[in-house]
């Protein structure tokens, strides 16, 4: 298909500039440049050009669904599975409103996905068009970041870092916005930035080795340890090492809800789950811990109340449903 | 600084300056529920950023968290908590209060006495431009109240660290993030 | 030890934090960490393990959650990828069913949104096609999401789905159950549809279980149908997960139940 950019003399054959091709195939070429065989959306007027242009690349296989939040979700459950992006695609309007749920469990779970939702024609924005919703200002306390694009020329660098921003650090949602003239009318050359460029975007690298020696130390001089093992865990592929660091201390470990198969149920180090509904043993060691190793693990209980002892905080049923 | 460990705080971000920035921190603040007692934004040295200064009222932890948060957003490229620097800080704010022909002269009196000046002059008022640290601005409206305030605007605190060190992307900071958020941590300790 | 700096401190203090992602936190750590046995501390854990035995399912002419969950991590021996939704039944499979492998058990921990176990299953199905994936679904989250078992038909993803049919909102009917004295407003489900019709309406073998001697051979039956299939598995409706410490208390306050007299 499209032609990467360089210089050479161009024939034009009487089609317009064949270099240049259309925002929604730029989006599909991205896509492809990010690796992605799979995606679940459902379409609609906005983001018809997308799938106008998905139709001929069939090495992107989508998944059509019956409603927006399976898409999302599914989206997630397919990144929790294989630790890769998930992407999913809704049209504007209640297309992207049907998605908040989903964006926002993947917000609180850090699972990367990124959602491409189509957006009403720039001209038609702010005007409370057919099918408009402001999804980047719904979403905004739900993703990682987002983007309206606003120039074809700029959805090659925005989709290139939704994928960077979704899958590094700490992994989350990202929301893509793409007007329907912007995938439809415009046409730019397609250039895959081999690099991102952001300056406010640094995940942390090596952990500082002042504040790894504290730890270690209290590591060695705990008589009464417990490694509160998270998401974490799974997230950067730690499987290997946290059995290592359990196996060499020998230091019971108590799985998040989340974090329950990042160590094997049946190893003789694992009490299992605490918290709400965990097993007594568990919850009852951390709280005779003098040491809880949290890895990874967003201490989330709202109620938890510091006062009250090492009882475990972990993530458990929130709602209570 | 209040019994119960609340104080303010100064905080300044270097920021990209691209629509959408100032939601996407007004947003955190509204939805982490904190509270931003001046917020002063404008364009920084750098083409492409601006800088931000906060004034923030909060106990050490949650100022601590308001930091982390703000360095977490794409569009911030750094984070630092100034409160402790030896800083410059300063406001400006415009008051229009009555003026009558018995009163002119003694509000021109309190004027000059703040090195404020008188930047237009009408038959029953005047408007006076103050800039300087927020006391300062405090006093001078308090001193002002008696002959009438009509209105008043203040900018909100800006602030800046003295002496040498600077503030672009490229001096040392591009770990910005990383640095100042493991200060933060390190600072509290 | 987090990635994410601002997760230190959040909402408990840490005596020593450290800013990294975990696995290069821990191949920092681990050559600094000496070898050791806590032997007195193990033991101690032993005792409480004793003590509060885990992991019993007391025996009952019922047909238990506990039960069922139990007989479905011995059919797939742990290496199955389990979608829960959330309640009850997403606790249980958090309590019986094992793991041997990562990113085995997904399920909206955070958020906690009902209804995640159907179109969850299906992206797991998607990313992983070698793995046997079971959606473990309560009655009320799967007619959130029910509607895409189309588009499990339509793509022929493989996914099992085990319904946890009590006919309640289980787990806020627990919470009414424990703290709002047995007022069951709005949890019960009267109008729940014929799941195995349902299944068949879609063209997906339904198979209903209501007897503990039926599990083994319908869990079976699904796992060798090719394609999606439906299990509407008609549980006690009143039964309570346990160990429960009360929202906002301490682990002092733990509701745990008597140790059975006789188990499964």
């Amino acid at each position: 298909m499209p032609v990467p950019s360089g210089g050479g003399f161009f024939v034009s054959l009487g089609y317009g500039d064949d270099m240049e091709i259309t925002g929604a195939e730029i989006v599909c070429e991205s896509l492809l440049k990010e690796g992605v065989e799979v995606m679940f959306g459902l379409p609609g007027g906005a983001v018809l050009p997308l799938y106008g242009a998905l139709s001929g690349y069939p090495n992107i296989r989508h998944v059509l669904v019956r409603h927006e939040q399976a898409a999302v979700m599914a989206a997630d459950g397919y990144a929790r599975a294989t630790g890769r992006v998930g992407v999913c695609t809704a049209t504007s309007g209640p297309g992207a409103t049907n998605l908040v749920t989903g964006i926002a469990g993947a917000m609180m779970d850090s699972i990367p996905v990124v959602v491409i939702t189509g957006q009403v024609p720039r001209a038609a924005i702010g005007r409370d068009a057919f099918q408009e919703t402001d999804v980047t200002g719904i979403t905004l306390p739900i993703t990682k970041h987002s983007y309206l694009v606003m120039q074809a020329s700029e959805i090659a660098q925005a989709i290139r870092e939704a994928f960077h921003i979704a899958r590094t650090g700490r992994p989350g949602p990202v929301l893509v916005d793409i007007p329907k003239d912007v995938l439809l009318d415009e046409r730019a050359e397609f250039v895959w930035p081999e690099q991102v460029n952001l300056p406010g975007y640094n995940p942390p690298g090596e952990a500082d080795p002042e504040q790894i020696a504290r730890a270690a130390e209290l590591i060695n001089q705990s008589e009464r340890p417990v490694i509160f093992a998270g998401h974490g865990v799974l997230i950067s592929h730690a499987y290997e090492e946290l059995a290592q660091l359990a196996e060499k201390a020998q230091i019971p470990v108590a799985p998040t809800l989340l974090g329950i198969s990042s160590f094997p149920t049946s190893h003789y180090l694992n009490m299992g789950m605490s918290g709400m509904h965990g097993w007594a043993h568990s919850s009852l060691a951390i709280d005779e811990a003098d040491l809880l190793i949290s890895l990874g693990n967003a201490v989330r209980r709202p109620d938890y109340r510091q006062d009250q002892g090492l009882c475990p905080p972990c993530q458990d049923s929130p709602r209570g449903r | 600084m209040s019994p119960n460990g609340q104080h303010h705080h100064t905080l300044v971000a270097l920021v990209e300056d691209r629509p959408g920035v100032l939601t996407r921190i007004a947003s955190m603040f509204r939805r982490r529920g904190f509270n931003i007692a001046s917020l002063a934004v404008g364009k920084s040295e750098q083409p492409g950023l601006s800088r931000m200064t906060f004034v923030v009222t909060g106990d050490e932890d949650t100022v601590s968290q308001v930091t982390k948060q703000l360095d977490k957003l794409i569009e911030v490229i750094r984070v630092s908590n100034i409160s402790s620097e030896e800083m410059v800080a300063r406001e400006l704010a415009l008051v229009k209060v009555k003026a009558t022909a018995d009163s002119r002269a003694e509000i021109i009196q309190i004027v000059n006495l703040f090195r404020a000046g008188i930047v237009d002059v009408g038959p029953q008022s005047m408007v006076i431009e103050v800039t300087g640290e927020e006391d300062k601005i405090n006093a001078l409206q308090n001193l002002l109240q008696p002959f009438g305030i009509m209105e008043m605007l203040r900018t909100g605190v800006v602030a800046m660290v003295r002496g040498q060190s600077g503030g672009r992307v490229n001096d040392g900071a591009g770990q910005g993030m990383e640095l100042s958020a493991l200060k933060t941590i390190g600072e509290k300790r | 030890m987090d990635v994410d700096p601002s997760e230190i401190d959040k909402n408990v203090r840490a005596t020593a934090p450290v800013v990294g992602s975990v696995k290069q936190v821990l191949r920092q750590l681990l050559p600094l960490v000496e070898s050791n046995v806590h032997m007195d501390w193990l033991r101690r854990v032993d005792a409480l393990r004793s003590e509060h035995p885990p992991m019993l399912i007391r025996q009952t002419d019922g047909l238990l959650p506990q039960y069922v969950l139990r007989a479905l991590t011995e059919a797939t021996q742990g290496q199955a990828i389990v979608v829960t939704g959330v309640g009850q039944h997403q606790m249980w499979a958090a309590q019986f069913c094992s793991f041997t492998e990562p990113n085995t058990l997904i399920t909206s921990g955070g958020l906690g949104s009902m209804g995640y176990e159907v179109p969850g299953a299906l992206g797991a199905k998607m990313g992983r096609p070698d793995k046997t994936v079971w959606s473990i679904a309560g009655d009320g989250g799967f007619q959130m999401t029910m509607c895409d078992l189309a588009t499990a038909v339509e793509n022929n993803i493989d996914v099992k789905f085990a319904i946890f049919n009590n006919g309640t909102l289980g787990m806020v009917h627990q919470w009414q159950d424990l703290f709002y004295k047995k007022d069951y407003f709005a949890t019960v489900y009267s109008g729940n549809p014929d799941f195995v019709k349902l299944a068949e309406a879609y063209g997906i073998p339904g198979i209903r279980v209501t007897e503990k001697d039926q599990v083994a051979g319908a869990i079976q039956q699904a796992m060798e149908t090719p394609g999606p299939a439906v299990i509407d598995f008609v549980v006690t409706r009143e039964e309570n997960v346990y160990p429960m410490i009360p929202a906002g208390e301490s682990v002092n306050e733990m509701m745990e139940e008597p140790i059975p007299e006789s188990i499964e």
